[in-house]
Protein backbone atom coordinates (compact mmCIF):
# COMPACT_ATOMS: atom_id res chain seq x y z
CA UNK A 1 0.00 0.00 0.00
CA UNK A 2 1.43 3.31 -0.89
CA UNK A 3 0.31 6.51 -0.42
CA UNK A 4 1.72 10.41 -1.23
CA UNK A 5 1.98 12.89 1.54
CA UNK A 6 1.20 16.36 1.37
CA UNK A 7 2.25 17.53 5.29
CA UNK A 8 1.32 20.97 4.97
CA UNK A 9 2.86 23.95 6.58
CA UNK A 10 2.04 23.50 10.22
CA UNK A 11 3.32 19.28 10.23
CA UNK A 12 6.90 20.58 9.89
CA UNK A 13 6.51 23.50 12.66
CA UNK A 14 3.61 23.65 15.40
CA UNK A 15 2.60 20.12 14.85
CA UNK A 16 5.84 18.25 14.27
CA UNK A 17 4.41 15.70 16.73
CA UNK A 18 1.90 15.07 14.32
CA UNK A 19 3.72 14.09 11.42
CA UNK A 20 6.43 11.98 13.33
CA UNK A 21 3.59 9.82 14.83
CA UNK A 22 1.83 9.27 11.03
CA UNK A 23 5.25 8.50 9.78
CA UNK A 24 5.58 5.97 13.13
CA UNK A 25 2.05 3.82 12.29
CA UNK A 26 2.26 4.41 8.62
CA UNK A 27 5.37 1.78 9.33
CA UNK A 28 3.43 -0.49 11.45
CA UNK A 29 0.55 -1.06 9.00
CA UNK A 30 2.64 -1.42 6.12
CA UNK A 31 1.98 2.04 4.48
CA UNK A 32 4.23 3.15 2.14
CA UNK A 33 4.52 7.11 2.15
CA UNK A 34 6.31 9.08 -0.20
CA UNK A 35 6.36 13.05 0.79
CA UNK A 36 5.21 15.08 -2.06
CA UNK A 37 7.98 16.12 -4.14
CA UNK A 38 8.33 20.46 -3.80
CA UNK A 39 4.97 20.78 -2.30
CA UNK A 40 3.86 24.50 -1.05
CA UNK A 41 1.16 25.97 1.42
CA UNK A 42 -2.73 25.05 0.55
CA UNK A 43 -3.46 28.98 1.06
CA UNK A 44 -5.87 27.89 3.92
CA UNK A 45 -8.59 30.39 5.49
CA UNK A 46 -6.42 33.43 4.58
CA UNK A 47 -5.52 33.66 0.83
CA UNK A 48 -9.06 32.73 -0.04
CA UNK A 49 -10.07 35.56 2.40
CA UNK A 50 -8.05 37.66 0.16
CA UNK A 51 -7.72 36.65 -3.35
CA UNK A 52 -9.69 33.58 -4.65
CA UNK A 53 -7.54 33.19 -7.92
CA UNK A 54 -4.25 32.90 -5.95
CA UNK A 55 -5.60 30.99 -3.29
CA UNK A 56 -6.75 28.51 -6.12
CA UNK A 57 -3.54 28.21 -7.74
CA UNK A 58 -1.52 27.51 -5.03
CA UNK A 59 -3.68 24.90 -4.24
CA UNK A 60 -3.81 23.63 -7.10
CA UNK A 61 -0.28 23.21 -7.60
CA UNK A 62 -0.03 21.01 -5.32
CA UNK A 63 -2.82 18.64 -7.23
CA UNK A 64 -0.56 19.35 -10.33
CA UNK A 65 2.58 17.94 -9.06
CA UNK A 66 0.68 15.01 -6.98
CA UNK A 67 -1.36 13.87 -11.23
CA UNK A 68 1.87 12.17 -12.59
CA UNK A 69 2.33 10.37 -8.96
CA UNK A 70 -1.13 8.48 -9.91
CA UNK A 71 -1.48 7.62 -5.62
CA UNK A 72 -4.44 9.03 -3.53
CA UNK A 73 -2.90 12.23 -1.90
CA UNK A 74 -2.86 11.77 2.09
CA UNK A 75 -3.07 14.88 4.19
CA UNK A 76 -3.15 15.30 8.00
CA UNK A 77 -4.20 18.49 8.38
CA UNK A 78 -7.81 19.76 7.90
CA UNK A 79 -7.40 22.70 6.37
CA UNK A 80 -5.26 21.42 3.84
CA UNK A 81 -8.32 19.22 3.23
CA UNK A 82 -10.44 21.34 2.52
CA UNK A 83 -8.30 23.63 0.62
CA UNK A 84 -7.23 21.10 -1.89
CA UNK A 85 -10.51 19.77 -2.03
CA UNK A 86 -11.77 23.20 -2.88
CA UNK A 87 -10.02 22.91 -6.19
CA UNK A 88 -11.33 19.55 -7.07
CA UNK A 89 -14.50 20.72 -6.89
CA UNK A 90 -13.75 24.26 -8.57
CA UNK A 91 -12.83 21.28 -11.74
CA UNK A 92 -15.88 18.99 -11.34
CA UNK A 93 -18.41 22.16 -11.57
CA UNK A 94 -16.91 25.24 -12.32
CA UNK A 95 -14.58 24.51 -15.67
CA UNK A 96 -14.58 28.73 -16.41
CA UNK A 97 -12.59 29.03 -13.31
CA UNK A 98 -10.53 25.77 -13.75
CA UNK A 99 -9.21 26.98 -17.02
CA UNK A 100 -8.12 30.61 -15.49
CA UNK A 101 -6.27 28.61 -12.63
CA UNK A 102 -5.25 26.22 -15.09
CA UNK A 103 -3.74 29.56 -16.76
CA UNK A 104 -1.87 30.83 -13.84
CA UNK A 105 -0.37 26.92 -13.41
CA UNK A 106 0.90 26.93 -16.66
CA UNK A 107 2.85 30.53 -15.76
CA UNK A 108 4.91 27.91 -13.62
CA UNK A 109 4.77 25.45 -15.98
CA UNK A 110 1.95 22.96 -14.80
CA UNK A 111 -1.34 21.76 -15.70
CA UNK A 112 -4.29 19.92 -13.60
CA UNK A 113 -6.31 17.94 -14.80
CA UNK A 114 -8.41 17.47 -11.58
CA UNK A 115 -7.96 13.72 -11.14
CA UNK A 116 -6.20 13.75 -7.87
CA UNK A 117 -8.30 11.86 -5.43
CA UNK A 118 -7.17 13.98 -1.64
CA UNK A 119 -8.00 12.06 1.59
CA UNK A 120 -8.07 13.51 4.83
CA UNK A 121 -5.79 10.86 7.01
CA UNK A 122 -8.46 10.06 9.23
CA UNK A 123 -11.07 9.38 6.31
CA UNK A 124 -8.06 7.39 4.48
CA UNK A 125 -7.26 5.14 7.68
CA UNK A 126 -11.36 4.48 7.95
CA UNK A 127 -11.68 3.47 4.03
CA UNK A 128 -8.33 2.25 2.57
CA UNK A 129 -7.02 0.82 5.55
CA UNK A 130 -9.35 -0.22 7.04
CA UNK A 131 -10.13 -1.00 11.07
CA UNK A 132 -9.42 -4.15 10.79
CA UNK A 133 -5.69 -3.67 9.72
CA UNK A 134 -5.04 -1.36 12.35
CA UNK A 135 -7.17 -3.25 15.11
CA UNK A 136 -4.06 -6.66 13.62
CA UNK A 137 -1.20 -4.09 14.65
CA UNK A 138 -2.48 -3.44 18.59
CA UNK A 139 0.06 -4.50 21.13
CA UNK A 140 -1.51 -2.40 23.56
CA UNK A 141 -5.52 -1.77 23.39
CA UNK A 142 -6.97 1.54 25.64
CA UNK A 143 -8.36 -0.84 27.96
CA UNK A 144 -11.72 1.08 28.64
CA UNK A 145 -9.69 4.14 28.52
CA UNK A 146 -12.65 6.78 28.07
CA UNK A 147 -11.42 9.00 25.38
CA UNK A 148 -13.37 12.04 24.14
CA UNK A 149 -13.47 12.23 20.07
CA UNK A 150 -12.90 16.10 19.39
CA UNK A 151 -13.35 16.00 15.93
CA UNK A 152 -13.04 20.22 15.33
CA UNK A 153 -14.76 21.29 12.67
CA UNK A 154 -13.33 21.20 9.27
CA UNK A 155 -13.33 17.64 8.73
CA UNK A 156 -17.00 16.91 9.20
CA UNK A 157 -18.43 19.70 7.47
CA UNK A 158 -19.66 19.91 3.96
CA UNK A 159 -16.79 18.61 1.91
CA UNK A 160 -16.39 15.52 4.56
CA UNK A 161 -15.18 12.16 3.14
CA UNK A 162 -18.20 10.10 3.79
CA UNK A 163 -18.95 11.30 7.67
CA UNK A 164 -21.90 12.10 9.06
CA UNK A 165 -22.17 15.54 8.81
CA UNK A 166 -24.34 16.12 11.75
CA UNK A 167 -23.03 13.07 14.15
CA UNK A 168 -19.40 12.33 12.67
CA UNK A 169 -18.64 8.53 13.70
CA UNK A 170 -15.44 7.87 12.28
CA UNK A 171 -13.06 8.87 15.20
CA UNK A 172 -15.93 6.77 17.85
CA UNK A 173 -15.35 3.82 15.66
CA UNK A 174 -11.61 4.08 15.51
CA UNK A 175 -11.78 4.60 19.08
CA UNK A 176 -13.57 1.61 20.16
CA UNK A 177 -11.36 -0.65 17.43
CA UNK A 178 -8.62 0.84 19.82
CA UNK A 179 -10.04 -0.73 22.60
CA UNK A 180 -11.16 2.47 24.38
CA UNK A 181 -14.39 3.74 24.97
CA UNK A 182 -15.81 6.85 23.20
CA UNK A 183 -16.78 9.34 25.13
CA UNK A 184 -20.21 11.21 24.25
CA UNK A 185 -20.20 14.97 24.56
CA UNK A 186 -22.49 17.58 22.97
CA UNK A 187 -19.14 20.08 21.63
CA UNK A 188 -17.19 17.49 19.45
CA UNK A 189 -17.53 19.26 16.30
CA UNK A 190 -17.82 22.83 17.86
CA UNK A 191 -15.07 25.50 16.04
CA UNK A 192 -11.88 25.57 18.53
CA UNK A 193 -11.37 29.21 16.89
CA UNK A 194 -9.06 28.34 14.82
CA UNK A 195 -7.02 31.32 13.31
CA UNK A 196 -8.61 33.30 15.82
CA UNK A 197 -6.17 31.90 18.59
CA UNK A 198 -3.35 34.53 17.54
CA UNK A 199 -5.76 37.29 16.22
CA UNK A 200 -8.66 37.31 19.04
CA UNK A 201 -6.96 35.39 21.59
CA UNK A 202 -9.46 35.63 24.41
CA UNK A 203 -12.15 34.75 22.09
CA UNK A 204 -10.06 31.27 21.07
CA UNK A 205 -9.17 30.38 24.24
CA UNK A 206 -12.93 30.94 25.95
CA UNK A 207 -14.13 28.96 23.08
CA UNK A 208 -11.90 25.86 23.82
CA UNK A 209 -12.36 25.90 27.46
CA UNK A 210 -16.29 25.86 26.39
CA UNK A 211 -14.73 22.33 24.78
CA UNK A 212 -12.92 20.97 27.33
CA UNK A 213 -15.66 21.91 30.26
CA UNK A 214 -17.52 20.21 27.70
CA UNK A 215 -15.13 17.25 27.80
CA UNK A 216 -14.52 17.43 31.61
CA UNK A 217 -18.38 17.34 32.00
CA UNK A 218 -18.60 14.23 30.21
CA UNK A 219 -16.12 12.02 32.47
CA UNK A 220 -13.38 11.46 29.64
CA UNK A 221 -9.61 10.44 30.29
CA UNK A 222 -8.23 11.20 27.13
CA UNK A 223 -9.13 13.81 24.03
CA UNK A 224 -8.20 12.89 20.58
CA UNK A 225 -8.75 15.00 17.59
CA UNK A 226 -7.35 14.75 13.61
CA UNK A 227 -6.35 18.26 13.63
CA UNK A 228 -3.34 19.88 14.32
CA UNK A 229 -4.49 23.33 15.28
CA UNK A 230 -7.21 21.82 17.47
CA UNK A 231 -4.65 20.06 19.34
CA UNK A 232 -2.57 23.41 19.35
CA UNK A 233 -4.96 25.49 20.46
CA UNK A 234 -6.77 23.31 23.31
CA UNK A 235 -3.97 22.85 24.77
CA UNK A 236 -2.18 26.30 25.25
CA UNK A 237 -5.98 27.13 26.34
CA UNK A 238 -5.73 24.16 28.94
CA UNK A 239 -2.33 25.63 29.82
CA UNK A 240 -3.45 28.93 30.20
CA UNK A 241 -6.24 27.59 32.86
CA UNK A 242 -4.08 25.23 34.91
CA UNK A 243 -1.63 27.75 35.72
CA UNK A 244 -4.01 29.52 37.13
CA UNK A 245 -6.93 27.96 39.05
CA UNK A 246 -7.08 23.61 38.36
CA UNK A 247 -3.81 22.02 38.29
CA UNK A 248 -3.65 18.90 35.85
CA UNK A 249 -7.92 19.11 35.74
CA UNK A 250 -7.74 18.71 31.66
CA UNK A 251 -7.00 15.41 30.22
CA UNK A 252 -3.78 14.68 27.96
CA UNK A 253 -4.70 15.88 24.04
CA UNK A 254 -3.77 13.92 21.58
CA UNK A 255 -4.00 13.88 17.81
CA UNK A 256 -5.20 10.92 15.74
CA UNK A 257 -1.64 9.76 15.11
CA UNK A 258 -0.45 10.02 18.95
CA UNK A 259 -3.82 8.16 19.63
CA UNK A 260 -2.93 5.08 17.54
CA UNK A 261 0.70 5.07 18.19
CA UNK A 262 -0.16 4.45 21.59
CA UNK A 263 -1.54 1.01 21.32
CA UNK A 264 1.11 -0.05 18.78
CA UNK A 265 4.21 1.26 20.76
CA UNK A 266 5.16 1.14 23.98
CA UNK A 267 8.50 2.72 24.48
CA UNK A 268 6.65 5.34 22.36
CA UNK A 269 3.40 5.11 24.91
CA UNK A 270 5.70 5.63 27.97
CA UNK A 271 8.03 8.65 26.18
CA UNK A 272 4.42 10.62 25.08
CA UNK A 273 2.69 10.18 28.08
CA UNK A 274 5.61 11.37 30.27
CA UNK A 275 5.97 14.20 28.47
CA UNK A 276 2.34 15.41 27.68
CA UNK A 277 1.34 14.38 30.84
CA UNK A 278 3.59 13.70 33.69
CA UNK A 279 0.70 12.58 36.33
CA UNK A 280 -0.89 10.19 34.06
CA UNK A 281 2.59 8.43 33.45
CA UNK A 282 2.31 7.63 37.13
CA UNK A 283 -0.46 5.97 37.09
CA UNK A 284 -0.20 2.97 35.01
CA UNK A 285 -3.75 2.29 33.88
CA UNK A 286 -3.02 3.41 30.22
CA UNK A 287 -3.40 0.19 28.82
CA UNK A 288 -2.51 -1.87 32.05
CA UNK A 289 -1.59 -5.30 31.46
CA UNK A 290 -1.64 -4.71 27.69
CA UNK A 291 -1.04 -8.05 26.07
CA UNK A 292 0.47 -9.09 22.42
CA UNK A 293 -1.85 -9.66 19.66
CA UNK B 1 -37.87 66.62 12.16
CA UNK B 2 -35.25 67.80 10.08
CA UNK B 3 -32.42 65.38 10.97
CA UNK B 4 -34.26 62.79 10.61
CA UNK B 5 -35.22 63.69 7.18
CA UNK B 6 -31.64 64.18 6.46
CA UNK B 7 -30.88 61.35 8.25
CA UNK B 8 -32.99 59.43 5.90
CA UNK B 9 -31.46 60.28 3.01
CA UNK B 10 -28.36 59.63 3.40
CA UNK B 11 -29.38 56.26 3.99
CA UNK B 12 -31.00 55.73 0.80
CA UNK B 13 -27.92 56.84 -1.03
CA UNK B 14 -25.96 54.58 0.38
CA UNK B 15 -28.19 51.46 -0.41
CA UNK B 16 -27.08 49.15 -3.40
CA UNK B 17 -30.88 48.10 -4.85
CA UNK B 18 -28.53 45.40 -7.22
CA UNK B 19 -26.39 44.26 -4.00
CA UNK B 20 -28.51 41.23 -3.42
CA UNK B 21 -28.57 40.23 -7.17
CA UNK B 22 -24.79 40.62 -7.33
CA UNK B 23 -24.53 38.20 -4.17
CA UNK B 24 -26.84 35.81 -5.96
CA UNK B 25 -25.17 35.97 -9.36
CA UNK B 26 -21.59 34.64 -7.35
CA UNK B 27 -20.88 30.92 -7.65
CA UNK B 28 -20.93 31.12 -4.14
CA UNK B 29 -23.75 32.86 -3.72
CA UNK B 30 -26.46 30.88 -5.59
CA UNK B 31 -28.85 30.06 -3.41
CA UNK B 32 -28.96 33.66 -1.24
CA UNK B 33 -32.28 33.94 -2.70
CA UNK B 34 -33.72 31.16 -0.79
CA UNK B 35 -32.83 32.46 2.49
CA UNK B 36 -35.57 31.87 4.83
CA UNK B 37 -34.25 34.21 7.84
CA UNK B 38 -34.89 31.28 10.31
CA UNK B 39 -31.92 32.49 12.22
CA UNK B 40 -30.65 28.87 12.17
CA UNK B 41 -27.15 30.05 11.08
CA UNK B 42 -26.85 33.17 13.91
CA UNK B 43 -28.06 29.87 16.64
CA UNK B 44 -25.27 27.77 15.13
CA UNK B 45 -22.57 30.54 14.96
CA UNK B 46 -20.19 30.09 18.08
CA UNK B 47 -18.76 33.73 17.06
CA UNK B 48 -22.67 35.18 16.99
CA UNK B 49 -21.99 36.90 21.12
CA UNK B 50 -19.10 39.13 19.37
CA UNK B 51 -20.31 39.74 16.22
CA UNK B 52 -21.57 42.77 14.77
CA UNK B 53 -24.26 41.62 13.30
CA UNK B 54 -25.27 37.80 13.34
CA UNK B 55 -25.16 36.02 10.64
CA UNK B 56 -28.80 36.53 9.73
CA UNK B 57 -29.09 39.96 10.22
CA UNK B 58 -25.82 40.18 7.87
CA UNK B 59 -28.04 38.73 5.18
CA UNK B 60 -31.27 40.48 5.88
CA UNK B 61 -28.77 43.81 5.61
CA UNK B 62 -27.81 42.07 2.11
CA UNK B 63 -31.41 41.85 1.18
CA UNK B 64 -32.13 45.49 2.49
CA UNK B 65 -29.22 46.55 -0.06
CA UNK B 66 -27.25 48.02 3.03
CA UNK B 67 -24.11 47.47 0.98
CA UNK B 68 -21.55 49.35 2.69
CA UNK B 69 -23.53 48.33 6.39
CA UNK B 70 -22.39 44.78 5.13
CA UNK B 71 -18.96 45.29 3.75
CA UNK B 72 -17.48 47.22 6.61
CA UNK B 73 -18.81 45.30 9.47
CA UNK B 74 -16.83 43.04 11.84
CA UNK B 75 -18.86 40.08 11.06
CA UNK B 76 -17.48 38.36 7.88
CA UNK B 77 -13.77 38.94 9.55
CA UNK B 78 -14.56 37.29 12.59
CA UNK B 79 -15.97 34.58 10.94
CA UNK B 80 -13.10 31.37 11.36
CA UNK B 81 -14.74 29.30 8.86
CA UNK B 82 -16.37 26.54 10.86
CA UNK B 83 -18.62 26.25 8.29
CA UNK B 84 -21.01 24.36 10.80
CA UNK B 85 -23.52 27.23 9.67
CA UNK B 86 -23.54 25.60 5.62
CA UNK B 87 -24.14 22.12 7.73
CA UNK B 88 -27.66 23.39 9.08
CA UNK B 89 -29.33 26.04 6.63
CA UNK B 90 -31.98 24.46 5.72
CA UNK B 91 -32.13 26.22 2.59
CA UNK B 92 -27.97 25.05 1.90
CA UNK B 93 -26.95 28.56 1.44
CA UNK B 94 -22.90 27.74 1.62
CA UNK B 95 -22.79 30.62 3.71
CA UNK B 96 -19.17 30.59 4.79
CA UNK B 97 -17.85 30.50 0.74
CA UNK B 98 -20.06 34.05 0.66
CA UNK B 99 -18.52 34.77 3.81
CA UNK B 100 -15.21 34.78 1.91
CA UNK B 101 -16.90 36.61 -0.89
CA UNK B 102 -17.76 39.46 1.15
CA UNK B 103 -14.07 39.50 2.31
CA UNK B 104 -12.79 40.07 -0.69
CA UNK B 105 -15.50 42.28 -2.06
CA UNK B 106 -14.81 44.71 1.15
CA UNK B 107 -11.17 45.01 0.05
CA UNK B 108 -11.91 45.36 -3.41
CA UNK B 109 -14.29 48.44 -2.17
CA UNK B 110 -12.04 49.35 0.43
CA UNK B 111 -14.68 49.17 2.53
CA UNK B 112 -13.52 46.90 5.26
CA UNK B 113 -13.15 48.11 8.97
CA UNK B 114 -10.24 48.88 10.34
CA UNK B 115 -11.00 47.91 13.84
CA UNK B 116 -10.57 44.32 13.51
CA UNK B 117 -7.13 44.19 12.36
CA UNK B 118 -7.54 40.29 10.61
CA UNK B 119 -6.80 40.91 7.54
CA UNK B 120 -3.47 42.10 8.52
CA UNK B 121 -2.61 38.61 9.46
CA UNK B 122 -4.50 37.18 6.50
CA UNK B 123 -2.06 39.78 4.40
CA UNK B 124 1.20 39.03 6.68
CA UNK B 125 0.27 35.38 5.61
CA UNK B 126 -0.12 35.64 1.85
CA UNK B 127 2.87 37.76 1.84
CA UNK B 128 4.96 35.02 3.37
CA UNK B 129 3.21 32.45 1.01
CA UNK B 130 3.98 34.38 -2.27
CA UNK B 131 7.97 35.11 -1.10
CA UNK B 132 8.74 31.60 0.61
CA UNK B 133 5.79 29.31 -1.30
CA UNK B 134 5.19 27.95 2.52
CA UNK B 135 3.95 29.98 5.51
CA UNK B 136 6.53 30.57 8.08
CA UNK B 137 4.78 30.68 11.47
CA UNK B 138 7.70 32.47 13.46
CA UNK B 139 8.51 35.04 10.96
CA UNK B 140 4.55 35.43 10.54
CA UNK B 141 3.64 35.33 13.94
CA UNK B 142 5.79 37.66 15.62
CA UNK B 143 5.76 40.73 12.34
CA UNK B 144 2.23 40.31 13.52
CA UNK B 145 1.85 40.28 17.19
CA UNK B 146 4.84 42.82 17.39
CA UNK B 147 3.11 45.38 14.63
CA UNK B 148 -0.85 44.77 16.19
CA UNK B 149 -0.38 43.02 20.14
CA UNK B 150 3.39 43.72 21.22
CA UNK B 151 1.80 42.65 24.63
CA UNK B 152 0.40 40.13 23.68
CA UNK B 153 4.27 39.51 22.57
CA UNK B 154 5.58 39.41 25.65
CA UNK B 155 2.71 37.19 27.37
CA UNK B 156 3.85 34.81 24.54
CA UNK B 157 7.42 34.57 24.87
CA UNK B 158 8.15 32.07 27.02
CA UNK B 159 5.95 29.31 25.05
CA UNK B 160 7.41 30.66 21.95
CA UNK B 161 11.29 29.79 23.10
CA UNK B 162 10.40 27.01 24.48
CA UNK B 163 8.51 26.15 21.09
CA UNK B 164 11.88 26.85 19.24
CA UNK B 165 14.26 25.06 21.11
CA UNK B 166 11.94 21.41 21.12
CA UNK B 167 11.90 22.40 16.89
CA UNK B 168 7.91 23.09 16.96
CA UNK B 169 9.03 26.49 15.48
CA UNK B 170 11.37 26.97 12.82
CA UNK B 171 14.10 30.33 13.26
CA UNK B 172 14.47 30.23 9.37
CA UNK B 173 11.60 29.95 6.61
CA UNK B 174 11.70 26.90 4.45
CA UNK B 175 11.55 28.15 0.63
CA UNK B 176 10.56 25.45 -1.81
CA UNK B 177 12.64 24.66 -4.38
CA UNK B 178 10.93 26.00 -7.42
CA UNK B 179 10.02 29.78 -6.57
CA UNK B 180 10.48 31.63 -9.81
CA UNK B 181 7.83 29.24 -11.35
CA UNK B 182 6.07 29.74 -8.44
CA UNK B 183 6.21 33.16 -8.19
CA UNK B 184 5.66 33.37 -11.81
CA UNK B 185 1.99 31.69 -11.06
CA UNK B 186 1.63 33.48 -7.82
CA UNK B 187 1.67 36.94 -9.44
CA UNK B 188 -0.49 36.01 -12.68
CA UNK B 189 -2.87 35.23 -10.08
CA UNK B 190 -2.70 38.13 -8.15
CA UNK B 191 -3.43 40.42 -11.25
CA UNK B 192 -6.25 38.85 -12.31
CA UNK B 193 -9.21 40.06 -10.38
CA UNK B 194 -12.67 37.52 -10.06
CA UNK B 195 -15.24 38.91 -11.91
CA UNK B 196 -18.07 40.80 -10.21
CA UNK B 197 -21.55 40.02 -11.94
Amino acid sequence: MKCLYYPGCSQKSTSLSYERSFLAIARFLNIEVEELEDWNCCGTTAIISLNKHLACSVAARNLALAESRNLPLVTPCPSCYISLHRVNLIFQKDPELAAQINRHLGRGGLVYMGTVKVYHLLEYLMKMVSLEKIRSRICYPLRNRRVAPYYGCQITRPYSGGDDLNNPRYLDQLIEALGGEPVDFALKSQCCGGALMITRQNVAAEMCHKILDDIRFAGADLIVTPCGLCQYNLQSAAGRRRSRSAPDKNPPILNLAQLIELTFDLRNQDAYLKKIHPRLHKDKNISQGGSHV
Amino acid sequence: MNSTLEKKIVVDESLDNHFLRTIANTPEGERILSCLQCGTCSATCPLSGILEYTPRHLFALIRAGQKSTVLSSNTIWICSSCYQCIVDCPAQIKITDIMYRLKRMSMDTRLATRKVDIRRFYHLFEKSVVKYGRSHELGLITRYLLLRHPLQMLKQLPLGIKMILNGYLKIFPHKIRDLTSFRRMAHSALKSKEETP
